[in-house]
C-alpha cells in the first residue's frame, strides 16, 4: 500500500512538478538498478534535496530508499508522523553510537538509506566538511555499495530558513555505486570526498 | 467552415504553449543571473506576471497589456527589497529581473498576440497573410545566416553592421515578391521586410550580451538562443502592424 502511494506521489506528482515548474534536470536512472542495496551519499543545501533524490529513483527502489532525519529536528510527533508518511525517512540520533545502530538497522533489514554526511544543510553550493559517521557505517558493511549523488543549485530554489519554493534551473548527478577500496575510516572518507568532487567537476561538461 | 471551430482552440493551445515557453526562458535566464537571496520573492511575483499578462493577452486587453509589466510591475516588484535597510546591490539586482521580464515575458507575449490576429472575427483572412509573412521572412533570414556563416565561417558574435545591412536585401526582395499574397502596399513591405530583418539580429544580440556579461557558456541559455530571434521582431512587426491597421 505504502509502495503504491510513494510511486503515485513521486512518480506523477512530484517528479513532474520538479521537472517542469522548478525546472530540476534529473539524471538517468541505471546506477540505482545495479545492486539490491546501497547507501546514497549526496550534498545537503535545501529540503527539497529528499524530494528530489526521491523523485529520481526506480519505483522499485523507492519504498525500500529511506532518507535519514535528525530526529531532534523533527521532534513533533505530528511532524515525524507527515514526514515518515511522505518521504519515507527513518528517525535517527544525531548522537553518534545511538544514530548507528538505527542506521544499521535499516540496513540489516535489506533496504538502503540516503545519507547526507555534510549533517546539515549549508551555504550553497558549496561542500562542507563530511562527519564521519557514514564512513564508520560503509567500514562496518564493507558488501554495500555507496552511490554519490551531486546536486547543484538546489540552495537558490529553496535556502534554509525560507519556505518559498521559487523555479530556477538546478541539476543532480548521479554517480556510479562504488564499494569501498579500504577497511581504514580516513581512507573511506577520502574516498567518499573524491567521488563528490569529481561529480562537482562532472558538472560544466555537457 | 473548420476553421472557425477549430482555429480558436488551437489558438488558445497555442497561447499557453507561449506562456510556458516564456517562463521556461526567464526560470533559464534567472539561474544564470547574480539576483540577491534578499530578491526572491520579487522572482517568485515575477513568475507569476506570466499567467497574467498571457490573460490579458488572451482576451485581448490590449491597454492593460502594455502597461503590465513595463509599468505596474516596474513600480510595484522592488517594494518589497527596498523597504529594507541593507539595500546594497538592490539595482543590478532588480533591474536584472525586470531586463528579464522584457525580454521573455513581454516581447515574447507579443507572438502570442500576433498569433491572435487569427481569430475569425477579429481580423478575417488577411491574418493569414500576415502571420505567413512575419514567419517566412524570420525563417528565411535564419536559413540565409546559417548559410552565410557556413560559407565565411564565421560565427554570429564576429557578424558587423555592414554585413547585416548587406544581408537583409535579399530578404528585401522576398518581402516584396511575399508580400504579394498580403494586403501590404509595396512601401508597407518594404519597411516591413528591413525592419524584421533588423530587429531579428538585435533580438539575436541581446542574448549574446547577455552571455559575455556572465561569461557562461552559450549552451547555458540554449532555449533563450532559439527563441531569440522572436524577441525584437515580435514587438516591432505588431506594433507596425497595430498602427498601421489598427487591431479591433
Amino acid at each position: 500500500m505504502k509502495r503504491i502511494f510513494l510511486i503515485f506521489l513521486y512518480r506523477l506528482l512530484i517528479r513532474p512538478f520538479l521537472r517542469l515548474i522548478v525546472g530540476i534536470r534529473f539524471d538517468q536512472k541505471d546506477n540505482f538498478l545495479k545492486y539490491p542495496q546501497y547507501i546514497i551519499v549526496a550534498n545537503h543545501n535545501s529540503h527539497i534535496d529528499t524530494a528530489v533524490i526521491l523523485a529520481s529513483l526506480p519505483n522499485e527502489r523507492l519504498s525500500q530508499t529511506h532518507p535519514t532525519a535528525a530526529g531532534d529536528y523533527f521532534s513533533h510527533p505530528l511532524l515525524r508522523a507527515i514526514v515518515s508518511l511522505f518521504f519515507n525517512a527513518v528517525y535517527i540520533s544525531r548522537q553518534s553510537v545511538k544514530g548507528l545502530d538505527d542506521m544499521q538497522a535499516v540496513l540489516e533489514r535489506g533496504e538502503s538509506l540516503i545519507i547526507y554526511p555534510e549533517g546539515t544543510r549549508g551555504k550553497p553550493d558549496v561542500l562542507s566538511r563530511f562527519k564521519k559517521g557514514v564512513g564508520v557505517l560503509l567500514q562496518r558493511n564493507p558488501h554495500i555499495p555507496f552511490i554519490p549523488i551531486y546536486l547543484k543549485g538546489m540552495g537558490k530554489i529553496m535556502p534554509k530558513n525560507d519556505g518559498l519554493i521559487v523555479p530556477f534551473s538546478a541539476r543532480q548527478i548521479v554517480g556510479e555505486p562504488q564499494f569501498v577500496e579500504s577497511d581504514q575510516l580516513d581512507k573511506i572518507m577520502e574516498q567518499l570526498i573524491q567521488a563528490m568532487t569529481a561529480l562537482e567537476k562532472q558538472d560544466g561538461v555537457e | 467552415m473548420i476553421s472557425d471551430t477549430f482555429l480558436p482552440i488551437l489558438l488558445n493551445g497555442f497561447i499557453f504553449i507561449n506562456a510556458f515557453i516564456s517562463f521556461a526562458m526567464l526560470r533559464e535566464l534567472l539561474s544564470i543571473a547574480d539576483i540577491r537571496v534578499q530578491d526572491r520573492y520579487a522572482v517568485f511575483w515575477s513568475y507569476l506576471a506570466i499567467p497574467v499578462q498571457y490573460y490579458l493577452v488572451y482576451h485581448s486587453l490590449y491597454y492593460q497589456i502594455f502597461t503590465f509589466i513595463p509599468v505596474i510591475l516596474f513600480l510595484l516588484l522592488p517594494i518589497r527589497s527596498m523597504l529594507h535597510v541593507d539595500c546594497q546591490g538592490l539595482i543590478r539586482s532588480i533591474a536584472t529581473l525586470q531586463w528579464f521580464i522584457m525580454l521573455s515575458v513581454f516581447c515574447l507575449s507579443h507572438f502570442a498576440m500576433i498569433l491572435k490576429w487569427l481569430t475569425p472575427a477579429l481580423y478575417g483572412t488577411i491574418a493569414y497573410g500576415l502571420i505567413g509573412f512575419f514567419l517566412l521572412q524570420i525563417i528565411a533570414g535564419e536559413l540565409q545566416l546559417a548559410l552565410y556563416f557556413r560559407w565565411k565561417k564565421k560565427t554570429f558574435e564576429q557578424l558587423e553592421l555592414t554585413e547585416v545591412m548587406m544581408l537583409s536585401v535579399p530578404l528585401l526582395i522576398l518581402g516584396l515578391w511575399v508580400g504579394h499574397f498580403t494586403s501590404l502596399t509595396l512601401l508597407q513591405r518594404a519597411i516591413l521586410a528591413l525592419l524584421l530583418s533588423w530587429s531579428t539580429y538585435f533580438g539575436k544580440r541581446n542574448l549574446y550580451a547577455v552571455i559575455s556579461d556572465y561569461k557562461i557558456a552559450p549552451s547555458a541559455i540554449r532555449l533563450s538562443r532559439l527563441i531569440s530571434p522572436f524577441l525584437y521582431s515580435s514587438v516591432v512587426y505588431f506594433h507596425v502592424i497595430f498602427y498601421w491597421h489598427g487591431v479591433v
